[in-house]
């Protein structure tokens, strides 16, 4: 599996990031750090604490974060999420949050798989 | 070259690393991660950056609230300020450039597009700033010639007066407090600083009526009668008809305008009881109203033919009761104000000159004091200004400038002499330029500590001198001159030991006008000059003219 391979699967636009960022070795790095981005849990947390400004900022950076990966299927539930908590509209962002959940990990899970089988 | 400095201010590490990545190449990068943590940086050391890349959405302190922090204490002036974000709805957009954001980068981030724009915006924040320095310099350059002229006028149009030469320069300084004091009081008149300005400078010409009143009116120590004060209230019609006997063109230069205005009107009184035209309250222009106050309170505190000079208090004392007529109150509660301001700036003035007269200006400039660099220092700003008018810059002596304007037509001079250095050419041609430089300074310094303060030692042209002498016996004359060229004689230069110089004098003693002097002395040098190192001497009221060798 190659680098344009892992954005397939996850929903991305490797094209795209690769001509806004010029070389493969930079997005791969940016694609490795985001496993370490702590937003979408920090999101969760505050989610949970009902800290709904502390997840619109999160939510917020995630989606920035995805946007500027071209990391297109999460950036586009991430930004649904967005809208709906600046437009103050929690049950709307939380009956959503499942799915911004599934994509998160889909895509958390494509760049392991592939992470691992670059490192064997 | 020192790479330019960008401050990254965003939450999200993973959209700092990003940009450090694409900029790290051709920038220093320092990052902040909330607003707070960004102006705490910029508190400290804002002068190291150029350039400040905002996130908007931050916590703790967001990108809106920073750049209204740095808009609101000028921080932009020094770095420009980009905004970043993927919000970019027009109004936030909006709002930044509002707020004072330079440009705006939407992400996703292109990496080339990113490098551009900083560098684009760099490129012009620069070019910004430097052309700024240069209309700033222009500016000083233009204000600094400004007051060159009317330091000049100053003396062309007090010298018939013996007056202080200074009064031009105090209603000059005294307008300019007012006018500012005034659109501080009230916005009755919306001067801009431009037309402050405008005002102060014009103020100059206020008096330049006079020149067509004569000596024996204008300089009558005793009371004036009836008809000798008619005689002087036609200088302010006078004044303001030489201005708009000047071309179309020019009398449409605002400069002129107000400077007009001035003239004729600056005697009128707020009730009407002035000249010539009794105008009344604000019939009267502003200008016309400030300087008349200025004039007034300039002439109360500064001694006059006529009178002695009243403190400041008790100058501001009659004029607030009414002693010279009626002002525009509201300007007699800003001359209040700045009472103190005057009593500081003007003392300051006079204590550098206590000049009665052109003469004492003269003496003012302490030649001592001249030569010291390190006491030069030390002079005041007014001293600094005559200094560089008349003092030529190699020698430290009078300038050719100052024997043309206070010398030319004076008939009081006792004595004159013309001194040419001998065989100043070869010098040059055979030790350079840099040799003569100091060999006329040499030669200076040795005929300046030869005779007294009183007397004017003036660099009349390369390598020629001429010394004014004021009420002088025949006999110390003579010596005078002697000793002059034998202390030249046996002057040993500075670093070249082996060089000889001598001076060829001419001298011309009695009465006459300086031209007269001078064209004597002149004659009398070139008959020296003959023999070299010789002084003749013509006196010209002996009944024969003539012409004494030693």
């Amino acid at each position: 599996m190659n680098l344009k391979d892992c954005y397939i699967k996850f929903g991305g636009d490797f094209d795209e990031v690769l001509g806004r960022l010029r070389r493969e070795q930079i997005v791969q790095k940016f694609m490795y750090k985001f496993l370490d981005d702590k937003s979408f849990h920090l999101f969760e947390a505050s989610v949970e604490n009902k800290d709904y400004e502390e997840a619109l900022r999160a939510v917020h950076t995630l989606k920035g974060i995805c946007q500027n990966l071209s990391f297109t299927r999460l950036f586009e539930s991430s930004s649904l999420v967005t809208n709906a908590l600046k437009e103050n509209d929690w049950d709307k962002a939380i009956d959503m949050i499942p799915k911004l959940s599934k994509d998160y990990y889909e895509t958390i899970n494509v760049i392991k798989d592939f992470k691992n089988s670059r490192e064997e | 070259m020192d790479k330019q400095k960008i401050l990254i201010v965003d939450d999200s590490e993973m959209n700092r690393a990003l940009l450090v990545d694409i900029l790290e190449e051709h920038y220093d990068v320092v990052e902040a991660e909330n607003g707070v943590e960004a102006i705490s940086l910029l508190s400290k050391q804002r002068a190291d950056f150029s350039l400040l890349l905002l996130d908007i959405m931050m916590p703790e302190m967001d990108g809106f609230e920073v750049l209204a922090y740095i808009n609101k204490y000028h921080w932009n002036d020094t770095f420009a300020v980009i905004m970043i974000s993927a919000d970019d709805t027009p109004a936030n957009i909006k709002r930044a450039y509002d707020l004072g954001a330079f440009d705006y980068i939407s992400r996703p981030f292109d990496s080339t597009i990113v490098q551009r724009r900083i560098s684009n915006t760099m490129f012009l924040y620069a070019r910004q700033q430097r052309l700024e320095k240069i209309i700033a310099e222009q500016f000083h350059e233009q204000e600094k010639n400004s007051k060159l002229m009317i330091s000049i006028l100053s003396h062309i149009v007090e010298f018939r007066n013996g007056e202080s030469g200074l009064h031009i320069l105090h209603v000059n300084t005294i307008t300019k407090y007012l006018l500012k004091q005034l659109v501080q009081l009230t916005d009755q008149y919306p001067l801009s600083k431009a037309d402050i300005s405008l005002i102060s400078t014009a103020s100059a010409l206020h008096d330049i009526g006079k020149i067509s009143i004569s000596d024996a009116i204008l300089n009558k120590p005793s009371r004036l009668t009836a008809e000798e004060f008619e005689v002087i209230k036609t200088h302010s019609v006078i004044g303001a008809n030489m201005l708009l006997d000047l071309s179309i063109e020019q009398r449409e230069n605002p400069l002129i305008k107000v400077a007009s205005e001035i003239c004729r009107w600056h005697h009128e009184r707020y009730d009407g009881n002035g000249y010539p035209d009794g105008l009344k309250g604000e019939e009267i222009p502003i200008a016309a109203q400030v300087v008349a106050l200025a004039d007034v309170y300039d002439a109360l505190t500064s001694e006059r033919c006529y009178k002695k000079a009243y403190s400041h208090e008790e100058a501001l004392k009659m004029i607030l009761e009414g002693q010279c007529g009626a002002f525009n109150p509201s300007l007699l509660l800003c001359l209040q104000e700045i009472a103190d301001t005057l009593e500081d700036e003007l003392m300051a003035a006079s204590q550098e000159q206590e000049a009665k007269n052109i003469q004492d200006i003269r003496n003012k400039i302490d030649y001592d004091r001249l030569f010291s660099c390190k006491k030069y220092t030390a002079l005041s700003r007014k001293q600094q200004q005559l200094h560089l008018l008349y003092i030529d810059s190699l020698t430290s002596i009078y300038n050719r400038r100052y024997y043309d304007e206070h010398f030319q037509g004076t008939d009081d001079i006792q004595a004159m002499a013309v001194i040419d250095v001998d065989d100043f050419k070869y010098i040059n041609d055979n030790y350079g330029h840099d040799v003569g430089d100091i060999i006329l300074q040499s030669i200076a310094q040795t005929v300046l500590s030869c005779v007294r303060k009183t007397d004017a030692v003036i660099r009349y042209g390369g390598d020629e001198f001429v010394i004014i002498f004021f009420s002088m016996p025949q006999e110390i004359f003579e010596k005078k001159l002697e000793r002059i060229r034998h202390s030249v004689d046996s002057l040993i230069i500075d670093g070249h030991p082996e060089l000889h110089m001598s001076v060829s004098i001419g001298g011309a003693y009695g009465s006459g006008t300086a031209e007269k002097l001078f064209k004597v002395a002149d004659t009398m040098m070139y008959q020296s000059k003959k023999a070299k190192n010789q002084v003749t001497i013509s006196f010209l009221d002996e009944m024969v003219g003539s012409a004494d060798s030693i």
